[in-house]
């Protein structure tokens, strides 16, 4: 039960025990009659507007108490939700305001520690790119320049398709980081989504069939124009056609659907896939955070798991969202929302 | 024989540029630094420059828009090579003034053929 119901009932009793009091003296009294009652009387008036009284500084200093209390506890809220950044009010009451106090130094200084990995993600992701490309550029000199032996050749191209693979990671962290700072650059342009989902089925049509899955675009005629980003709209969608194919059984089905309204698009990539564990959805678009998979699947679910989290940082940047919805067992369902502009 | 200017402050990306433009019969001057670079093209101007972006003392941007500005220099094809690879950072190197704009790392065939055509422009 809450603090304040417990005053509420206080106060309430208070005010009950002082009326049936005065009742039973009322009561009592009355039997003898004369001016002993009206003294008694007068005497059982002023005990229950004492206790009524009492009732009153309970439950107001209660009050004191609680709504502090309250905001602490909607200021734990907030932290928990990671928004860092709120701050709970001072309180008048000594111990409570010291409370509220330490609670926001803690949520600075995790805002701080924060702000620190996020830097140092940053600096370090952008400090190994140097290398990898360094290492990238030998290694395609090699290959252009050395057309002889058939084994080192294809060693050699493992190395490339190796490196190439670190450099998209790191790159992956690097969008993540700015995604994180909030230092997304949108370059909104006219473009037509319509086409760049055509081009995109295309693209992965070799991977579905590799994998066994039919890859199908099914859109409602043309789509209006849109200004957006179509670079971060091509890597949004890359990454949500790849998932699908990822995640899905051999012999299922991976579909692309878009339409548009009045204010609107919304692209949606459905799979017949494993889907998504219920307890799992709010978390598949958290940093580092990888859908379970079962081991059957894991060999052809490499990555950072930052793919989702990008995707959604990427879908917002551009004034839209990204949603999910899944049937473990069935498939997932994540649909893209883009506004018809998007600012710059 | 065609000289380009290779300006970069990675030793490692200047040898293999030098590599794949000498490969091909080119003849190649470096620099390691932005400021280095412009003085190097004021005092023997080659054919073409390829750039990069972060470089100290003068990035590859301002070493781009300072040679547009000047009227000795300003038709000398410019090729912009970083590692930044996001779109809206190939836009700025564009408005810079450069003539292309390719990723570090690049493919060497794709690099020779860009700066084949501007050669055959100029």
């Amino acid at each position: 039960m809450k603090l304040r119901d417990n005053l509420t009932i206080f106060a309430v009793a208070a005010s009950a025990v002082s009326l049936e009091a005065y009742i039973i003296g009322l009561w009592w009294f009355g039997r003898d009659g004369g001016s002993l009652r009206l003294d008694l009387n007068r005497y059982l008036l002023v005990s229950q507007a004492y206790l009524v009284g009492v009732g009153i500084l309970v439950y107001a200093s209660g009050r004191r108490v609680i709504r502090p209390l309250e905001s602490i506890l909607e200021g734990i809220a907030h932290f928990r939700r990671g928004r860092l950044q709120h701050r709970i009010p001072p309180s008048r009451v000594q111990e409570l305001d010291d409370l509220a106090n330490q609670l926001n130094r803690m949520a600075a200084r995790l805002a701080e520690l924060d702000r620190l990995k996020n830097d140092f993600v940053a600096n370090v992701s952008h400090e190994l790119r140097s290398p990898l490309a360094a290492m990238e550029g030998y290694v395609k000199l090699l290959l252009e320049g050395s057309p002889g032996d058939e084994r080192a050749r294809s060693n050699l191209m493992r190395i490339d398709a190796n490196l190439g693979r670190l450099r998209r990671m790191v790159e992956e962290l690097l969008d993540a980081s700015q995604i994180e700072a909030r230092e997304v650059r949108v370059r909104a342009e006219a473009c037509d989504l319509a086409e760049l989902l055509r081009e995109l089925r295309l693209l992965f049509e070799p991977l579905a069939q590799a994998s066994g899955v039919a890859l199908r675009l099914e859109t409602a005629g043309e789509l209006p124009r849109a200004t957006t980003d179509p670079e971060k709209v091509r890597r949004i969608l890359t990454n949500l056609i790849d998932n699908a194919i990822k995640y899905n059984r051999a012999g299922g089905e991976a579909f692309i659907t878009a339409g548009a309204d009045d204010g609107s698009f919304s692209i949606s990539v459905r799979d017949t896939g494993i889907g998504i564990p219920p307890e799992s959805l709010d978390g598949v678009f958290e940093r580092f955070r990888r859908a379970p998979v079962p081991s059957s699947h894991a060999p052809r679910t490499k990555g950072v798991g930052l793919g989702l989290s990008i995707s959604r940082g990427f879908a917002r940047a551009l004034g839209g969202d990204l949603r999910v919805q899944s049937v473990l067992g069935t498939g997932s369902e994540f649909t893209l929302t883009l506004p018809r502009r998007s600012a710059a | 024989m065609k000289r380009i200017l290779v300006v970069d402050d990675e030793p490692d990306f200047l040898d293999i540029v030098r590599q794949v433009l000498e490969a091909r019969g080119y003849g190649v001057a470096s620099a390691a630094d932005g400021a280095a670079g412009m003085a190097a093209l004021r005092a023997d101007r080659p054919d073409l420059v390829i750039l990069d972006v972060n470089m100290p003392v003068m990035s590859g941007y301002d070493v781009c828009r300072e040679i547009r500005a000047d009227p000795a220099l300003s038709d000398l094809p410019v090729v912009m090579l970083t590692i930044r690879n996001r779109d809206q950072e190939i836009v700025e190197g564009l408005d810079c003034g450069a003539d292309e704009y390719m990723a570090k790392p690049f493919e060497p065939r794709e690099l020779i053929a860009r700066i084949r055509n501007l050669l055959e422009r100029s």
